[in-house]
């Protein structure tokens, strides 16, 4: 708790004076990547450099053998493709974009958090040394790269060239004052057009090499819609590794950045995209409608940003690597060393992510509903009952951020209730507490959104599903951040099961949980059994320690406790949800419709990476392969406990007229 | 040999060709005139004085007895050190362990009748190279362990000798040539206890035979890289082979660390010099312990050349005593040369094309911007005139060429020819592809200063470590398409280095690819205080 001491609100500030004259303060932003004059490249020497390349310049020419065309024609296709891609930088264009963000972020955010320390040692940093920069942010909603450069400017600090797609490119006007504001632009996937794939190497090595300005990508590649962390992309990072590998910079520091929103503004349509409704294309007129955001103020609550410890890549290269890549120039970089890379990357994100206290309520409505839907929470059981489950969270690491207007050392029930009321407020769409003083869920679906939705990803879902599944899932996508924290423990319980179990066996069960669930929580998937075992201890002895397991005769026990019994459910349901989306797989091969209880199974996301992982782990390519059977009969011994209610039957409080919250 | 100077006697009169043995710039105590605890000649160092205005002693050097203002402004500006305060090496130690060494061995020794000592001061000063942490060691520290035994013998034979007792008696031996390697090779192993043998080859440096028309010598390993260029000089000749150690480092030791002169565009590196080594090896099983090739022609055909696994060999393999090299007749004309480039890059892809045309000059190096302010710092006060010539000289640079002080650099330029003409031609090809890469000729002065100075350089770390300054040099060889990088990651590293150690004063590194190789050689200093 004591990192909440070091979050600034830099919206703040920004409240106190005038917003023209800040955007155009004089500043000389300060460039992480302190290059010697000659080898700093403007837009141009870097488009030439490129067309220069050696490589690039083979790949012309073979291509212009291969289809016996003028190599000029594809000297000019080469030139238009990295016409395309390549960034400009403008001070101008980003002192006008940030008086407009500054604008719109201070009137639908209450606040924006930054753990203002970890910036002043980052810029001391680099003004010494000089390595390139590399700034990974987890992908929660479109704003995240606005925050992040809204920061930079902030701080006096040159805006990154940022990897972005093709969607903003194709905007009218908008395209181009991103391009302007540093962003550069690649397609979503060009692996078999191989011109595009050379340049956009090419490109991507001379950024690293000669800009003073560093690189921002997503390397979860997508806006998480499940609000957890996703399974990390690989291209771009080897690239930039690649570049390392040659030796170009002395080293490249990787700046993982958790960026937590306490309502990100796309939740809604997050939730139906989870059902397989498309989101809308991105357009300048897109754009327009959507500022109807801007219509409530403050509602969308705060944003936490939090920069991680810097990675420095250098230390993934072992001598060996570069050994290699010096006697043959065309050695390859191998794959798991991007991938420790990334999944270090996607880590640090999971242990800086700070939980709002949204998050904790959504997770202890989640439980309710499942176990005791009859029994529905009132405030004063949500207080004692939220108390508890942060300190659970604490002792797995979590940060569960609080404001700072609240004293941290006195935690009684008036100002925990004043902490939920405050969780609560800008989710008044979503769930609240209502005139009889019970925490219910409102209904958000609305007919007239579905008009022509004749692109539907999956299975058209009944009207009647949808009335539940969506804020169901709204709902549940809050939990989800909680379980970078959970899902380690959550599995070894699992594991244990409740009876207790034999040592080695509940091993076994880990290994098998742990194999299926990577994906679905970006963990990295482990070959080496010694590894996993060090994992696996490391967690267990943590719930040793808090005596939540003990051992006898050989056997593991679980505590007879009945809040830690509770506990235990919610990740049941965590891996209920595993077993539905097995069912939702089974239903495919077997055509056997039947609805999974949770209606967070139907969740596209979640199907899409189960099936992932299973063609990863090779047991989903032959249809009949016995595997998945002996799969499923070991997950029918695990002795699962289902859940006794179900959303089924939850009341939904009805979405019109919104009824006025009580003393909000 | 008429042209003997009048120290240099022929040992056996009545042999007129016969070998020449002259009194060395190094005597056989070496201590008499060389530091024991520090770099070069006891009368030369630099020396904050008491105006606090650092100095450079002695008259063997072009800076001696001069007082250098700027460097010193510039050593505290840079690394904020206290003049006041010194870190003192300690006094020469006399604690040093006892020789392990039984009776019989020693006996042994004597009856060989090779000049030998047992003393610690001559055991400790051939203990160790020239490496940051020995000579850090021979100030504050001490070593754990050092030779045993010294021995001077005088001619191969004397050598044969020793290393058969060695292997009678299961003794170590250690060849020690001029003692300034920087691989660790003359280093003493801490958990050897078997008798140490220092084999000290200074007393073995005869020339013993020149010939002049097939232009090659054949010396004792053991000659000074100084006396052996004198002797040839005064007979008109050279060898071309100048390691920045030549004052000091011998021949042998050139063939066992594979060396590398500043002239070698134009005589060679040491292994294109060499013609015939001759070795004691340690195979006493065998009935010759010497290997040796039994012709002296400038190349064989059939069966592998020896010569190349004793070259770099360190002394691991056997005791290099006698080695013929080529030689050539001194040049008719040197002279001078300096290009300065707008910046490093520029510098290098001229340095770069200049290798391509294989028009190198003798000696090229390029100097980076850090080194180069260094070496205008290593200048005396100037007078007058000097002051105003500077001064236009840098307003050319600066004003109408509109190089950026802090960004310019220099390479230095050695041309050697046998007419003005030849010497004229090199120039301008080079000068031409200076210009290509926007480099402006700076005038021979500069570059002869550069030369000049290379030697005094290494004096420099005595000073630093005496105010807690560290200073280190490194060299590497790399190909032309990672020279540039690697003198930026080097340096970047050095600093980042420096930072997560606390160091915060950190740090310039200097680097100077000098060299031109086909590929190319990198020199590099770096500083830092601690």
């Amino acid at each position: 708790m004591e990192q909440c001491s070091e979050f600034v609100d830099l919206l703040l500030a920004r409240r106190k004076d005038y917003d023209i004259l800040w955007a155009c303060r004089s500043m000389n932003p300060l460039s992480p990547h302190k290059l010697p004059l000659e080898s700093k490249y403007s837009r141009n020497e870097m488009i030439q450099a490129v067309l220069n390349n050696e490589k690039v310049k083979l790949a012309i020419t073979s291509l212009a053998a291969m289809r016996q065309m003028d190599v000029k024609k594809v000297i000019k296709e080469a030139y238009d493709i990295i016409n395309e891609m390549a960034s400009k930088a403008n001070l101008l264009t980003v002192r006008f974009i940030g008086l407009i963000i500054t604008k719109v972020l201070k009137r639908i955010f209450v606040s924006i958090y930054i753990n203002e320390k970890a910036i002043y040692k980052m810029k001391k940093e680099m003004q010494i040394s000089q390595i390139q920069y590399v700034y990974a942010p987890s992908h929660r909603s479109y704003l995240d790269f606005v925050v992040l450069s809204y920061v930079l400017f902030s701080y006096d600090m040159a805006l990154p060239n940022i990897a972005s797609g093709m969607d903003f490119y194709h905007m009218y006007v908008i395209g181009e004052l991103f391009r302007k504001s540093g962003s550069f632009y690649m397609r979503r996937s060009f692996s078999n057009d191989p011109l595009y794939k050379i340049i956009f190497n090419a490109y991507v090595m001379s950024l690293v090499k000669h800009s003073d300005r560093a690189i921002e990508f997503f390397i979860e590649g997508t806006r998480s819609r499940s609000l957890k962390s996703i399974v990390p992309k690989f291209g771009l990072l080897s690239t930039i590794l690649e570049s390392l590998l040659e030796g170009n910079v002395p080293d490249i520091y990787f700046i993982p950045i958790s960026i937590n929103y306490e309502r990100p503004p796309e939740e809604l349509l997050f939730a139906y995209e989870l059902l397989g409704v498309p989101k809308p294309k991105e357009s300048t007129v897109g754009l327009l409608q959507s500022l109807s955001i801007l219509q409530k103020s403050y509602a969308y609550g705060s944003i936490v940003f939090n920069i991680g410890e810097p990675i420095s890549a250098c230390q993934f290269l072992s001598m060996e690597h570069r050994k290699e890549k010096v006697l043959s120039s065309y050695a390859k970089l191998p794959t798991s060393v991007v991938k420790n890379l990334a999944y270090c990357i996607i880590d640090s994100h999971k242990k800086n992510t700070i939980l709002m206290p949204f998050n904790l309520i959504a997770l202890l409505f989640n439980e309710k509903s499942q176990m005791h839907s009859d029994n529905p929470y009132t405030l004063d059981e949500l207080v004692s009952d939220y108390l508890w489950c942060k300190k659970l969270l604490q002792v797995f690491n979590a940060t569960v951020y609080i404001e700072r207007s609240f004293n941290i050392n006195n935690q009684n029930t008036d100002s925990v209730k004043q902490e939920i009321l405050n969780g609560l407020k800008s989710h008044e769409e979503l769930l609240i507490i209502d005139t009889s003083n019970i925490l219910r869920l409102k209904e958000r679906h609305r007919i007239t959104k579905l008009k022509n939705n004749t692109r539907i990803k999956g299975h058209t879902l009944l009207e009647k599903t949808m009335r539940i599944a969506v804020p169901v899932i709204n709902i549940s996508i809050y939990l989800n951040p909680t379980l970078s924290f959970l899902i380690k423990p959550a599995i070894v319980t699992v594991a244990i099961g409740i009876e207790g179990n034999k040592l080695g066996n509940v091993f076994e069960r880990y290994v098998l949980l742990r194999k299926l669930l990577t994906t679905e929580f970006a963990m990295p998937l482990i070959e080496d059994e010694s590894v996993i075992k060090s994992e696996w201890e490391e967690t267990l002895n943590l719930l040793l320690r808090q005596s939540y397991i003990s051992i006898h005769n050989n056997t593991y026990v679980q505590r007879k406790d009945t809040k830690w019994n509770e506990s235990k459910s919610t990740y049941i349901t965590i891996q209920e949800i595993l077993i539905e989306a097995q069912k939702q797989i089974e239903k495919a091969f077997l055509a056997q419709r039947q609805w999974g209880q949770h209606p967070y199974s139907l969740s596209i996301d979640l199907i899409n990476t189960t099936i992932y992982n299973l063609v990863l782990q090779g047991i989903l390519i032959p249809h009949k392969n016995p595997n998945l059977y002996l799969i499923l009969a070991q997950l029918q011994n695990l002795s699962l406990k289902r859940p006794l209610g179900s959303y089924l039957n939850a009341v939904l409080l009805p979405l019109l007229p919104p009824p006025v919250s009580a003393k909000l | 040999m008429s042209t003997n100077a009048k120290n240099d006697t022929n040992e056996d009169p009545k042999n007129l060709n016969g070998p020449i043995r002259f009194q060395s710039a190094v005597p056989k105590e070496r201590q008499k005139i060389l530091k024991w605890n520090g770099w070069g000649y006891k009368d030369s160092e630099f020396r904050m004085n008491q105006k606090y205005i650092i100095e450079f002693t002695g008259d063997k050097y072009p800076i001696g007895n001069k007082q250098l203002p700027y460097f010193t402004q510039w050593v505290i500006n840079m690394f904020g050190i206290d003049p006041t305060k010194r870190n003192v090496s300690q006094s020469m130690p006399t604690d040093l362990p006892e020789p392990i060494i039984s009776s019989e061995v020693l006996e042994a020794i004597k009856q060989l009748n090779i000049e030998y000592s047992l003393k610690g001061i001559d055991r400790l000063i051939r203990a160790h190279g020239h490496t940051l942490r020995e000579i850090y060691l021979l100030k504050h520290g001490s070593f754990d362990r050092i030779p045993d035994v010294v021995l001077w013998p005088k001619c191969h034979e004397d050598v044969v000798k020793i290393i058969k007792l060695c292997a009678r008696y299961g003794c170590v031996c250690i060849p020690f040539g001029g003692g300034t390697s920087v691989s660790g090779a003359a280093s003493c192993p801490k958990i050897e206890r078997r008798t140490i043998i220092l084999l000290d080859t200074s007393q073995m440096n005869r020339i013993l035979w020149i010939d002049r028309g097939n232009l090659i010598a054949c010396c004792e390993a053991g000659i000074i890289g100084q006396d052996l260029e004198k002797q040839l000089q005064l007979q008109g000749l050279t060898s071309g082979h100048e390691p920045d150690s030549y004052e000091f480092s011998s021949l042998g030791g050139w063939v066992a660390t594979r060396a590398s002169g500043m002239k070698k565009n134009r005589y060679g590196n040491i292994e294109d010099l060499v013609v015939r080594v001759r070795m004691v090896t340690g195979r006493t099983e065998d009935t010759d312990i010497t290997l040796e090739r039994g012709i002296l022609v400038p190349r064989a055909s059939c069966g592998p050349d020896f010569d190349h696994v004793i070259l770099g060999s360190e002394g691991t393999l056997g005791v290099v005593t006698e080695v013929v090299i080529k030689i050539r007749p001194l040049p008719n004309v040197v002279k001078y040369g300096s290009i300065v480039f707008p910046n490093f890059q520029a510098g290098v892809s001229a340095m770069r094309e200049v290798a391509k045309n294989r028009c190198q000059p003798t000696s090229i190096r390029l100097v980076d911007n850090e080194q180069f302010q260094f070496g205008q710092m290593l200048r005396p006060k100037p007078s007058w005139g000097g002051l105003i010539l500077q001064g236009l000289k840098q307003a050319y640079i600066t004003r109408i060429k509109r190089f950026k002080w802090d960004q310019i650099c220099v390479a230095t330029l050695l041309f050697e020819g046998s007419s003005t003409a030849e010497v004229a031609a090199q120039e301008q090809k080079i000068y031409n592809i200076a210009k290509k890469h926007n480099g402006v000729p700076a005038g021979e002065t500069n570059g002869e200063r550069g030369y000049l100075l290379t030697f005094v350089i290494a004096y420099i770390r005595d000073l630093g470590l005496e105010y807690y300054v560290l200073a280190e040099s490194f060299e590497t060889s790399v190909s032309w398409n990672r020279a540039l990088s690697l003198c930026r990651n080097v340096k970047s590293r050095v600093i980042r280095e420096c930072y997560s150690r606390g160091i915060e004063r950190a740090a310039k590194a200097h680097l100077d690819p000098h060299n031109i190789f086909a590929a190319g050689n990198l020199d590099s200093q770096c500083l830092s205080k601690l």
